[in-house]
């Protein structure tokens, strides 16, 4: 079996200005995720008329198809609407001028507060409902009693589904391609084309997302063990 | 480019014609990955140290990389990989090659629900089967297996609406499942119409996960009937 060496050390060079487009997809998703997949969490939670339904009627959606069939609709029905859009409120703006980035932003950070929201969901009812009655009854605001005392002791049970979900965004991102997106898929699909060398090039993938996933599980052990440390001293 | 909400209805038959494939793909795997976590799990629960290391590895590795490029590696690697040992696997179909990337994958994720069911189980009753004479093949098949399906359930659940979404990603490599025929309807429409077809798409996966949730609950009602009714007898 022939390996080329050369074509892994050339490529290698090539794909590192895409590695911070793919953290960028999973950065900006966590941080777009992590406030609202908690606020519907809390919204399911205390059953909303007409709310309550309506996002679980979105989280299911986004939860029971596959990603690819998501970039695809996105891909299609964006332009489609937000043509209408400018047509309508008179901004001189071509669709297709519009970077395919933005509609890879919008779907994966849409996706991943429906997965952090049912992360959330089933952290949030580990934590007793007397807790929120005490604090209530301490005279705490619920905004106090949810930040003070619900999620501190939510995220003892949502810090390894958070982890897994981070993974599982950090995969998902290698779909943004499909979408337009020139990140290191692209660069190694574009670099392998040219000599047929697509076993490296997919193997140089696999090495890069290994890392980045190994990083990501390091990252949240870290923050795990910083938290524990805190409890215990606490408890003390 | 107009919208015709129409067509969705009309292309779902078109593309359910291609059913079998995605539904065959995902239940081929389903036995092959169940046999290949068992495996794995075998060797993370036994004596061995060198075994142990390699399947905790294994699934460390498999759990961080994308499916993408697991179906790249298989299709453009394994003829590679085969070709000095004489054996031309140019010709595998692309089922073939789908199915054997999947249950690489998918092992991965088996072996951490076989071995957690196992763990999960009371040592005790290993120890009682071994009282009344039963062979360690006896006590797996009578008092582990039935226990251990109803525990499992949920993750496999899981495990298995993972499953059917990922493996829609196959029509990269060319294969015509689901996926594939959307793709090709829309090609043969020369890109007309493309929303509506994955509008269609996203109804039929929808419904297929759907599907597999209740299943799966069922199950889980039908296993659980008489253990609570034991339970309840065994409460003073």
């Amino acid at each position: 079996m022939s390996f080329d060496l050369d074509f892994f050390a050339r490529a290698a060079r090539a794909v590192l200005p895409g590695i911070p487009l793919t953290l960028l997809v999973v950065a900006f998703s966590l941080a777009v995720a992590l406030p609202l997949g908690f606020l519907t969490a809390v919204a399911r939670a205390k059953r909303v008329r007409a709310l309550s339904p309506a996002l679980a009627f979105l989280v299911s959606l986004m939860r029971g198809t596959p990603m690819i069939v998501q970039i695809y609709v996105i891909y299609n029905a964006l332009p489609l609407m937000l043509s209408a859009f400018f047509r309508k409120a008179g901004i001189g703006v071509n669709v297709f001028d519009v970077d395919p980035l933005l509609y890879a932003l919008f779907l994966f950070s849409l996706n991943t507060t429906a997965t952090l929201s049912e992360v959330f969901r089933s952290a949030l009812s580990t934590v007793g409902a007397g807790q929120m009655e005490a604090a209530l009854t301490c005279g705490l605001s619920e905004a106090q009693a949810y930040v003070r005392i619900v999620v501190p002791q939510m995220m003892r049970a949502a810090s390894a589904p958070l982890c897994n979900a981070a993974v599982e965004l950090l995969k998902n991102s290698s779909l943004v391609f499909y979408m337009g997106v020139r990140d290191l898929m692209g660069i190694i699909k574009t670099e392998a084309g040219i000599g047929y060398n697509y076993f490296e090039g997919y193997a140089l993938a696999l090495v890069i997302y290994l890392i980045l996933c190994f990083g990501v599980q390091g990252i949240f052990r870290l923050v795990e063990r910083r938290a524990k440390r805190g409890r215990a001293a606490q408890a003390a | 480019m107009e919208f015709t909400p129409l067509y969705i209805l009309q292309v779902i038959p078109e593309l359910l014609r291609r059913l079998g494939v995605t539904l065959w793909l995902a239940a081929a795997t389903m036995l092959f990955s169940t046999l290949f976590g068992a495996l794995l799990a075998w060797a993370k629960l036994g004596k061995s140290r060198v075994l142990r290391a390699l399947a905790n590895a294994y699934t460390a590795v498999l759990r961080c990389t994308p499916t993408l490029i697991l179906l790249f590696l298989c299709y453009y690697g394994l003829p590679k990989a085969f070709a000095p040992l004489g054996v031309d696997l140019n010709r595998m179909s692309r089922f073939c090659y789908s199915l054997i990337a999947f249950t690489l994958l998918n092992g991965a994720l088996m072996s951490e629900v076989i071995r957690s069911t196992y763990e999960s189980i009371d040592r005790g009753q290993f120890e009682a089967a071994a009282t009344v004479g039963m062979t360690p093949f006896q006590t797996l098949r009578r008092i582990i297996l039935p226990q251990g399906v109803y525990i499992a359930l949920p993750n496999l659940g899981t495990t298995m609406i993972t499953l059917l979404k990922e493996a829609s990603l196959a029509f990269t490599i060319g294969l015509v499942d689901l996926m594939g025929q959307a793709k090709l309807i829309i090609s043969l429409r020369y890109g007309a119409r493309a929303l509506e077809t994955y509008l269609a798409l996203t109804l039929i996966y929808w419904a297929l996960t759907f599907l597999i949730a209740r299943l799966v609950s069922r199950l889980e009602r039908a296993f659980g009937a008489g253990r609570f009714e034991r339970a309840r007898e065994a409460a003073p």
